[in-house]
């Protein structure tokens, strides 16, 4: 491992506390706050800055039973809508969209990941037939002090976006963000789902899967 | 608030100890066989499709539901192995509620292994907010409960106010849940990842 | 190579067993039965023989076997018109036509499912509850949908009360591709006529067991 590359992630591990190390980029436009779900008024958000020696991604070659890249993925039955009276539809698949018409068009889904392992990749399936929205993903760290109260500060650690329409509207998008650590004894990992961007459209904005890679075997 | 130590020296001590190490070597990048999983708020799934939930900036839920027919409560499974230790549940709140209190129970629902059977709930460890402190964080000692994931499910129990009474909305808010388990076969591990952590 | 061609090829690989395979296309009758109703999507049948004989297992699991276990509160509506209700781990259908719920279970790599078992509560005369293992497989950086395959199935009989369902595949265990595919419990709790039926019918959890 390269000598940059291990303090660059030893910052970030440390500066997932309390408060958010200078390093960090406050996400502090409303219109993305809302964007991504929070309060326009929100000033707990933070994005990973990129880093400039980011080495080559791994071989990201299919398993076979011997794994060679650990992961996590969510599929529609693990997301939970922003409220929980508002309507969803799993297109009989475990899929997920929202209905044509619906307003609530967020979700989110935990993402259980060991201690210390290092973050590669973000993966999304999906349908995107849609000329005017688009889905987007992002993986969020949320964290708060070790042991006692304390406000949260979020974390954007990685983020994907559907791609123009291609063809019927299915895609593969996936995100390589700098090297972070995972701590959930300090955070809790969360990818939070928006589905367009007005109005539900609903399976013209689908969702397939999502997938966390991480280092190691899982 | 359920703390127990000072009933149980002896593990008290041993706890403490983990906990210490837990802690000292998740900063360096290593663990004994301990684990530590967190789940936002708004993953508690409601235990009635009546119940409204709402999420907070931070994934946290809050209940909005009024004084109507239905349960007041969310369950967060948790996936634990058998023979594992369970150690503790940590969780994170926001109570500015004068009329309501987040209270929270650890439930063992265990049925027979190889048959049908009612489940049998045992609460094995109980907190609560209390008052309006705004930011609340507390613990669940679970005393290193012996996991029998084989015939058992645990999960714990947040509810937000008695069933069929009318919740505190965004006043009362479980923002984040973590369990503490220890693989107890593990005496050292090294927790960097084989290749490119 | 076709989409068609590409999704046999997924579900093959996906399986990952060296027991000759015997996916095929579902009917539309196991279609309705599973909750899959759209014909454009793909959904393919394992028609493995369950092993017969008695199932000898035992709590400690021997050979090192694990077990996971999503409660029934964990279960979600296969679309938000779901209705359920109940004391956690269990839940009922409370009222309407959407019946079926599902959850995912983190296996790990390499893992071979043996046993899934389904602790329940049948007391209607006129209704059962259906519950499907089905994985759903999807190549990385490939678009098409996924491939979703039922892996084994079975249902609740007559009114046992309590009682236990376990699909046993032993004799063929599912090897878990973690990286590819997801692992789903589907449950229909109101066939074959539809209506959910209330506190007669409840899921209390379902227990896959397996060797890491």
């Amino acid at each position: 491992m390269k000598p940059v590359l291990v303090a660059f992630a030893t910052g970030m591990l440390l500066s997932l506390t309390v408060s958010a190390e200078p390093g960090w980029i406050p996400v502090n436009d409303p219109a993305e706050l809302a964007a991504m779900g929070f309060p326009p008024t929100a000033d707990n958000v933070w994005r990973l800055p990129r880093d400039p020696n980011q080495e080559s991604p791994q071989d990201r070659a299919a398993l076979g039973i011997t794994p060679t890249n650990a992961s996590y993925s969510m599929t529609g039955d693990d997301f939970v809508t922003i409220s929980s009276l508002s309507d969803y539809n799993s297109a009989n698949y475990g899929y997920l969209y929202c209905p044509s018409g619906a307003t609530s068009r967020i979700a989110s889904a935990v993402v259980n990941v060991p201690t210390d392992r290092r973050l590669y990749f973000l993966d999304m399936w999906g349908r995107d037939a849609s000329a005017t929205q688009d889905i987007n993903a992002i993986l969020y760290a949320t964290c708060q002090p070790s042991d006692g109260a304390g406000p949260p500060n979020n974390f954007v650690l990685a983020e994907v976006t559907s791609p123009a329409v291609v063809g019927d509207g299915d895609f593969f998008v996936d995100d390589i963000p700098s090297a972070h650590y995972f701590d959930p004894q300090r955070c809790g990992y969360s990818i939070n789902l928006v589905l367009g961007s007005g109005t539900c459209v609903g399976s013209d904005l689908t969702l397939y899967k999502v997938r966390v890679v991480i280092g190691g075997n899982l | 608030m359920t703390f127990q130590i000072i009933q149980c020296k002896p593990n008290a001590v041993l706890f403490a100890a983990v906990l210490a190490l837990g802690a000292a070597q998740a900063e360096a990048g290593v663990l004994y066989g301990t684990d530590y999983d967190s789940y936002n708020g708004r993953s508690g799934r409601p235990t009635d499709s009546l119940l409204s939930l709402g999420r907070d900036g931070n994934f946290g839920a809050y209940c909005q539901s009024g004084a109507s027919s239905g349960r007041r409560t969310v369950v967060y499974p948790f996936d634990i192995k058998n023979g594992y230790e369970i150690f503790s549940v940590r969780v994170w709140g926001f109570d500015e509620a004068t009329s309501n209190d987040l209270s929270y129970e650890m439930v063992q629902s265990c049925q027979p292994f190889l048959s049908g059977g009612a489940p049998v709930r045992t609460v094995l460890a109980t907190a609560a907010s209390s008052g309006s402190p705004g930011e609340f964080s507390e613990y669940l000692y679970l005393d290193q409960h012996v996991a029998t994931s084989s015939t058992c499910a645990y999960f714990l129990e947040a509810r937000f106010a008695p069933d069929n009474s009318a919740c505190a909305g965004f006043d009362l808010r479980s923002v984040r849940v973590r369990v503490l388990s220890n693989n107890p076969d593990v005496i050292f591990r090294n927790g960097f990842a084989p290749w490119g952590s | 190579m076709s989409t068609r061609l590409k999704a046999i090829v997924m579900a093959v690989g996906c399986l990952a067993t060296s027991a000759a395979l015997a996916d095929r296309p579902a009917t539309q009758d196991e279609r309705l039965a599973a909750g899959f109703e759209d014909p454009s999507m793909s959904l393919m049948i394992r028609d493995l023989p369950l092993p017969a004989g008695p199932d000898s297992r035992a709590p400690d699991g021997g050979s090192g076997d694990e077990w996971l276990t999503r409660i029934g509160t964990a279960f979600q509506g296969r679309t938000g018109d779901f209705n359920f209700g109940g004391q956690a781990p269990s839940i009922a259908c409370t009222s309407g036509s959407e019946r079926f719920a599902s959850a995912n279970f983190d296996l790990p790599a390499g893992a071979a499912i043996k046993y899934v078992d389904l602790f329940a509560y049948d007391n209607s005369s006129s209704e059962n509850m259906l519950v499907f293992l089905i994985s759903v497989c999807q190549g990385t950086a490939d678009a098409d949908p996924p491939v979703s395959t039922i892996l084994a199935q079975s249902a609740t009989n007559a009114t046992p009360g309590d009682t236990l369902v376990t699909l046993n595949l032993s004799a063929t265990p599912i090897i878990v591709d973690r990286y590819s595919c997801r692992y789903m419990v589907r449950v229909n709790m109101a066939s074959p006529g539809g209506t959910c039926v209330g506190g007669s019918i409840f899921l209390d959890k379902v227990r896959i067991q397996y060797t890491p």
